[in-house]
């Protein structure tokens, strides 16, 4: 193999300080609005991103819907409702909190990325006249066409508006660097945080940064239990520079989280049993409602939630008869009868019936505005569809009037999963956090897919831009701290230790050596012995496989730090999951020595974070967040003045 | 093997704060493209431009530029790619770089069929 020159600058060893008011470590939806929120504040921000924040994070190439916008004009759902439906569909192992700020907020958000420059209306009126737009706003609407609360969106538009927003209001952002670990101050017994280490992924030189608050957008853990050496940028669902670093340091430094035992069979892995998002024949998400048909064109039945068959192609966009309305969108998978939508008929219902597999999404037979819409505006505006699916396909002769896609496997996910291939997906662990958003680190606050129960992009948007008003309300009276220079030593020497080496591992092998201990010890079914079992595994590698991971460049360096990360968080689960002694349906969780699901005592968030090695476990009550609307109007009374003013004309109503 | 690398590293200086003055070759780097099963990103050299713009907006950093002006980058890790399309929507040619899934990712579609219930 021939050698080629690194094109980038060697500056390892090289090491430079930056101070800021406000730290965002990430730079995704989360992160970019966290941003915005503390730079409009008249704050100093610095924002550390570890690919490039004009097409980073799971949204960089799009998303096509926006989930409850309860404030929108059309909207016939309050916040409360919404948000409450959440918490009770997720049996209350949900994120009450960081829901209601979703649908309090969400809308204003994406106010504000229209004044940016990105797309939220059909200003071209290119769905004139269709029953899922309303034709005054202009505004779109997915899913429940009564209740208007999920809006369809132009997201290939949005991280470059985001972006340009960024440079406007002078955020400083550090581009290709990865966040490496946070760097705390230690006053009097109590740890506060005081900024973090980064390292640049081209160049190795490393950033301390000096804060006076933190905010963590890192998103959330991946390749724990999926990993594939030749395609590692194909087996998990969001982009691979998102491996949970964010829980890794947090760990490290003591951050608590809670949920992480909860993981589920896996949805998305295009490496292998499954085929990228959206480009297969489905009816969910991006694709809802398609009409889909057997493989002799026979068309599959939806119905409502009593069973009843509906025939029209419009009755699958309204709730059934007695319904206010229905749940649909990034965790909604089941859901319970109160909240569920019209669906086809169920899969082992449909062989009964003699229907015949493979099964197809067939746009041919469904009105012209749903067609375009699903083909063109959905398919394309939605994350990595533009180019590797509408294009490619409409280039290989698929032409959404004459053909129809085929689906895989039994479900939506056009997959086939085995029950130890698990993700973390569907509402998964995360940072626990108060009504600030705040870790239980003082000056550490966190957002987005960073939360515990964590959702989609209106939920990354709306908690971001509020971490970032609470982080610029403490940094406005916190100092800048002390850090300590020998923890600066400490991790500049585990970041460049691979570099050093002469030969050794690729960080590949041992990837795939977490994934296999993860699915062989802590895979569907769990029990003690078998967690106790990955946990000395997993120290075995630390101890002699880490020691021996050899890299030649910056690149692989970063891909290393991600191993390193992913074994972090993969004992974390292992310990989180030690912790619950029951099982439980909700998280998906099930223990073959404690089969009891779901007792009493035990329905509760149980926490874990690390104080000197040792696991501290404790236990929160899952309504802690109190009332919602109650809660959120006592702690937002001049966000909610301002945004009254500026977002909706100073009466309520949206300022046109 | 002896720890070559290492003691080059530590005698540069380079670990402590003021390394910047240290000489830039205690470590040096090198890299080549990592063998894939797949081609994710395929060139058009004879429309690119060699702008960059393709390696400079993908957050996975599959790409890297060439060596030489005006050619385009090379695909240094194509393992790693992530199959957004970012790239491709970066670019100001039509036709100058490709992004195609791997074969087994290509779902299959056929003319639409009317049946009837047997
Ligand atoms: C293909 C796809 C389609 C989707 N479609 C929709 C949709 O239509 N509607 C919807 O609501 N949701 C959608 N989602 C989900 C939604 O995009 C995410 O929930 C949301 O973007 C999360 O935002 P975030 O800021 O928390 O995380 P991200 O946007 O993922 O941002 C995390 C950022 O942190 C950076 N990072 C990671 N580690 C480090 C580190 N160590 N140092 C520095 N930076 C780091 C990453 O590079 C990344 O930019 C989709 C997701 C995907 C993957
Ligand atoms: S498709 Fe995305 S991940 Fe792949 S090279 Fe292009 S920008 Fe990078
Ligand atoms: S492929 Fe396009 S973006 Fe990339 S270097 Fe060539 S012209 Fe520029």
């Amino acid at each position: 193999m021939s050698q080629y020159q690194w094109p980038y600058e060697n500056e390892v060893g090289r090491e430079e300080e930056v101070t800021a008011d406000v730290l965002v470590l990430g730079g995704g939806i989360a992160g970019c609005y966290a941003a915005i929120a503390a730079a409009r504040r008249g704050l100093s921000v610095a924002l550390v991103e570890k690919g490039a924040t004009i097409r980073s994070g799971a949204a960089g190439s799009g998303i096509d819907h926006w989930e409850s916008a309860c404030t929108n004009p059309c909207s016939k759902v309050t916040p409360k409702e919404i948000a409450e439906a959440y918490v009770d569909e997720q049996d209350h192992y949900s994120n009450g909190i960081a829901h209601y700020i979703e649908c309090r907020e969400g809308y204003d958000r994406l106010l504000d990325m229209e004044s940016f420059g990105g797309k939220i209306r059909d200003t071209e009126d290119e769905f004139a006249g269709a029953e899922f737009r309303d034709d005054e706003t202009k505004l779109m609407f997915a899913y429940d066409y009564a209740n208007r609360f999920t809006l369809r969106v132009w997201g290939t538009t949005f991280k470059p508006a985001l972006f340009h927003e960024l440079k406007r209001l002078g955020v400083k952002i550090f581009d290709r660097t990865e966040a490496t670990a946070l760097l705390l101050s230690e006053e009097e017994g109590k740890k506060r945080g005081a900024g973090a280490v980064g390292m640049n992924v081209r160049t190795g030189k490393i950033t301390v940064f000096r804060s006076r608050s933190t905010i963590l957008t890192m998103s959330r853990p991946a390749r724990i239990w999926l990993f594939h050496p030749d395609l590692p940028g194909l087996c998990e669902f969001r982009p691979p520079q998102s491996i949970g670093s964010g829980h890794a340091m947090g760990w490290r430094a003591g951050i608590e989280f809670t949920m992480m035992e909860k993981s589920v069979k896996g949805e998305f892995s295009a490496s292998g049993r499954s085929f990228p998002p959206y480009a297969a024949g489905n009816n969910h998400n991006t694709w809802y409602a398609a009409t889909m048909v057997d493989a002799r064109g026979v068309e599959i039945p939806y119905v409502d939630r009593d069973g009843r068959e509906l025939s029209a192609v419009s009755e699958r966009y309204y709730p059934a008869k007695g319904q206010k309305f229905f749940l649909k969108g990034g965790v909604i998978d089941n859901p319970k009868y109160e909240y569920r939508g019209p669906e086809t008929l169920d899969f082992e219902e449909l062989m009964k019936r003699g229907y015949q597999l493979p099964f197809y999404a067939d746009l041919s037979r469904m009105p012209e505005m749903e067609r375009r819409v699903i083909w063109g505006m959905m398919v394309g505006e939605e994350g990595k569809t533009r180019i590797p699916v509408l294009q490619n396909y409409t280039e290989r002769g698929f032409d959404p009037k004459l053909h129809m896609l085929q689906s895989y496997g039994s479900g939506w996910q056009s997959a086939s999963f085995l029950p130890q291939e698990r993700q973390l997906f569907g509402a998964p662990g995360g940072v626990m956090h108060d009504w600030d958003l705040r870790t239980n680190i003082e000056g550490i606050y966190a957002a987005g897919d960073q939360l515990f129960a964590s959702d989609c992009c209106g939920f990354a948007a709306a908690t971001g831009y509020y971490a970032g008003r609470k982080a610029a309300e403490y940094a406005k009276k916190a100092p800048l701290r002390d850090i300590c220079r020998d923890d600066v030593k400490r991790e500049k020497e585990r970041l460049y230790a691979p570099l050093l080496r002469e030969e050794g591992m690729d960080w590949r092998e041992l990837n795939m050596a977490i994934s296999k201990a993860m699915q062989n010890y802590c895979g569907e079914v769990k029990c003690r012995d078998l967690l106790l079992e990955g946990l000395s595994l997993l120290k075995s590698y630390r101890e002699e496989a880490v020691p021996q991971i050899c890299c030649r460049n910056p690149h692989e360096l970063m891909r290393a730090h991600e191993v390193f990360d992913i074994l972090d968080v993969s004992e974390m689960i292992l310990h989180a999951c030690l912790l619950r002694e029951s099982s439980s349906e909700p998280l998906c969780f099930v223990r073959s020595d404690f089969p009891q699901t779901d007792p009493q005592e035990d329905r509760r968030f149980i926490t874990l974070r690390q104080e000197g090695g040792e696991v501290v476990a404790g236990s929160v009550p899952l309504d802690y967040f109190g009332d919602l609307e109650e809660e959120y109007e006592k702690r937002n009374r001049d966000y909610i003045e301002e945004a009254r003013v500026k977002y909706y004309g100073g009466d309520g109503k949206e300022n046109e | 093997m002896m720890a070559e690398k290492r003691e080059k590293y530590e005698k540069s200086g380079k670990n402590d704060r003021s390394g910047e003055t240290a000489s830039s070759d205690a470590v040096v780097f090198s890299v080549c493209p990592v063998p894939c099963s797949a081609r994710p990103i395929v060139y058009d050299d004879s429309v690119c431009i060699g702008c960059g713009r393709c390696a400079e907006v993908c957050q996975v950093d599959v790409l890297v530029p060439s060596a030489g002006k005006g050619r385009h980058p090379l695909v240094m890790f194509p393992g790693e790619c992530y199959y957004c399309g970012s790239c491709v929507m970066e670019c100001p040619v039509p036709g100058a770089i490709r992004l195609v899934h791997p074969l087994m990712n290509q779902a299959k579609f056929v003319p639409v069929r009317s049946g009837k219930k047997t």
